[in-house]
């Protein structure tokens, strides 16, 4: 997994408080955003074989480690053991590291907090390293950072990030066999490294100004390399680094050159740069580095997560919700003042526009009296006018001012009333002759035309 | 808390579905009446913009309409009843004519401002000339009078007598007249 646009922070006990280096990781390329030191607040004595967790942490520790925290556990508190597995599954890998871990250990596996680490893959596996650690000491560790606000997100071995900043220093072969003592004052470990991977990782209890260092030394590096040879089949160390912040003796060197028969170099660490740029370096290959972290805490911390997103999610819909809802109020209330507006002017000129109406219904109204055109008389006049000549009459005459007359008659013979329909027709007068109708019937012996007509007036546009 | 994947979907999407059920709750009702007031909004503008024009008009009516009004016939306001001595007038117009009124029935009043509209229903007998004369002589009267209802039937066979109704429509004003001891 690459890591993009973060910011990582190791953080890793020093003689008198805690040192960091915090990486800035932008676009794939990365860089020291910062690192500094603070001193344990309580000032008491601390020995070097206390844990982090033993650690009086400075309160202003939260404000300075900064995104992903990263802490390193000391050789000591670690059980480890380098294999080469016949695969190179990381599934298959994890579920074996548990039993092999199980042979070498003297606590139960489920008061352990397991991780591996693929050193190298070779042609027929991997060459694994294995890494436990006593959840006790992990859970106390977190639990003292926890106090300070601080979360941690990995738990490393401090032995393991010194390696890699000899490996980038280029003070580790990738050829021969050799061994590696590295004492940083908070742990001393005894690596033996080939091809540059470290095939065993162990503590070493000694002291550099004790009188039997080299016996000791000597003790240790004839177990380590006697535990081997069952194991591995390899060639012999041809050198010893030894890495320390205090010097070694030239006198202690030639000694434990002369018995082990082995090249002694020695280094100084100060040479290097802190302990926390190697660990923080490390954590950028997240994918091949050992993790100590509980699943508990991953699952609390995703849990965390979970929740803070959900809270998020919830409120982001609760605002677009709230923010829907406003607006719709909001165009709710200007379209209630804008009626409120129209309807105020709608008001002010109600009286006049009242006056203005009832001024023009009276001017209709009187227009209709003075308007003749279509008049009772005019329409008398002008039916009886087209009478024609001839035995024809009304039987009823009805006049319906806007609306027309009806007609019912009789006539001598249906010729009659035919011509006197056709001359209504033709009248500009009316607009329409309508339900004409001529029967002939025989009443009393005599035989006469009946008719009857609808006679419609044009309609009268209103003026205004 | 502890809360998977599958239940943070869950309650975000019952959160959202929850809030959108309150918002259609709420915007529903608010959309109802905000269509009427739309609604409302836009048949008051056109009234406004009809009532503008009116008043706008206006002018141009009050001349024809006074001119119109000068030749109604007043009464005063405080009168109960007009019917009685409009058709006392129309009865005196048709018996000048030889037109006979059997029977007149008086409508409703209907105002329209000062002005007053009054039907009255008359049966009437008489022959054509008497109805025609008749009839020329209210649209003599001017304003006054419109007869918008004519209906004229033979009463008796080849004697020429008609019969029929007509309503007849008077318009005249109703204004506060002073009483004679008010004008001394």
């Amino acid at each position: 997994m690459h890591i993009r646009d973060k910011i990582i922070t190791a953080a890793c006990r020093i003689q008198d408080g805690i040192e960091w280096t915090t990486l800035r990781i932008k676009d794939g390329t990365y860089e020291i955003a910062c690192q500094g030191a603070l001193s344990s607040t309580a000032h008491t004595e601390m020995d070097a074989e206390d844990t982090v967790a033993a650690m009086q942490l400075p309160t202003e520790l939260s404000a300075s480690l900064k995104g992903d925290l990263t802490v390193a556990l000391r050789t000591a508190e670690l059980l480890t053991r380098t294999m080469e597995f016949p695969t190179s599954d990381p599934e298959e890998i994890a579920e074996m590291v548990g039993f092999q871990i199980d042979k070498i250990s003297p606590y139960p596996l489920d008061q352990l907090d397991l991780s591996y680490e693929i050193l190298r893959t070779t042609e027929t596996g991997s060459l694994v390293l294995m890494v436990g650690a006593k959840r006790e000491s992990i859970d106390s560790i977190g639990d003292t950072f926890e106090e300070k606000g601080v979360q941690i997100h990995r738990i490393d071995a401090r032995i393991l990030g010194w390696i890699h900043l000899l490996r980038d220093g280029g003070h580790i072969s990738n050829d021969n066999c050799e061994f590696l003592i590295v004492d940083d004052d908070i742990d001393c470990s005894l690596v033996l490294l080939h091809k540059g991977s470290p095939l065993v990782l162990r503590s070493l209890h000694v002291h550099l100004n004790a009188e039997d260092l080299v016996d000791e030394l000597v003790h240790e590096l004839n177990y380590t390399l006697t535990t081997l040879d069952a194991e591995h089949d390899l060639p012999s160390p041809t050198a010893i680094h030894f890495w320390s912040n205090a010097e070694i003796s030239k006198i202690v060197s030639s000694e434990l050159t002369e018995r082990c028969g082995i090249d002694v170099h020695t280094h100084t660490l100060i040479a290097l740069p802190p302990l926390s740029e190697g660990m923080v370096r490390r954590t950028l290959d997240k994918n091949e580095c050992i993790e100590l972290i509980p699943r508990e805490w991953v699952e609390y911390e995703e849990r965390k997560r979970l929740i803070k997103k959900f809270f998020l999610s919830s409120a982001s819909i609760a605002s677009i919700w709230l923010i829907v809802l406003l607006s719709f109020y909001t165009i709710y209330k200007i379209r209630d003042f804008q009626y409120a507006a129209v309807k105020k002017k709608a008001e002010a000129i109600a009286p006049a526009a009242q006056q203005a109406r009832q001024n023009q219904e009276k001017l209709q109204a009187l227009r209709a009296y003075t308007d003749r055109s279509q008049s009772s008389l005019e329409c008398l006049r002008e039916v009886t006018q087209l009478l024609p000549i001839g035995d024809i009459e009304f039987v009823s005459y009805s006049y319906t001012k806007g609306k027309g007359v009806s007609l019912r008659g009789t006539a001598s013979n249906d010729t009659l009333v035919n011509d006197f329909f056709l001359v209504l027709s033709n009248s500009k007068f009316f607009e329409q002759l309508k339900d004409q109708s001529v029967t002939t019937k025989t009443t009393k012996g005599v035989r006469r035309a009946v008719f009857s007509a609808t006679l419609e007036l044009p309609t009268k546009e209103d003026q205004e | 808390m502890k809360i998977s994947k599958n239940e943070m979907i869950l309650g975000v999407v019952v959160l959202a579905g929850g809030l959108g059920w309150v918002t259609l709750n709420l915007v529903e009702k608010q959309m109802t009446e905000w269509k009427s007031m739309a609604t409302e909004m836009e048949k008051m503008e056109q009234q406004m913009r009809l009532d503008k024009r009116r008043i706008n008009m206006q002018e141009e009516w009050i001349a024809e309409l006074k001119e119109l009004q000068k030749n109604l016939r007043a009464f005063d306001i405080n009168q109960r009843t007009v019917a009685p001595e409009l058709m006392k007038t129309i009865k005196i117009i048709s018996n000048k004519h030889g037109l006979e009124i059997t029977r007149s029935q008086p409508r409703n009043e209907k105002p329209t401002g000062d002005l007053y509209e009054l039907g009255i229903n008359c049966t009437w007998q008489g022959e054509l000339k008497s109805v025609i004369n008749f009839l020329a002589d209210l649209q003599r009267q001017g304003v006054n009078y419109d007869v918008r209802t004519l209906n004229i039937k033979p009463v008796e066979e080849k004697t020429g007598k008609l019969g029929g109704n007509m309503v007849i429509h008077c318009a005249y004003t109703k204004k506060p007249i002073p009483s004679e001891t008010e004008k001394q």
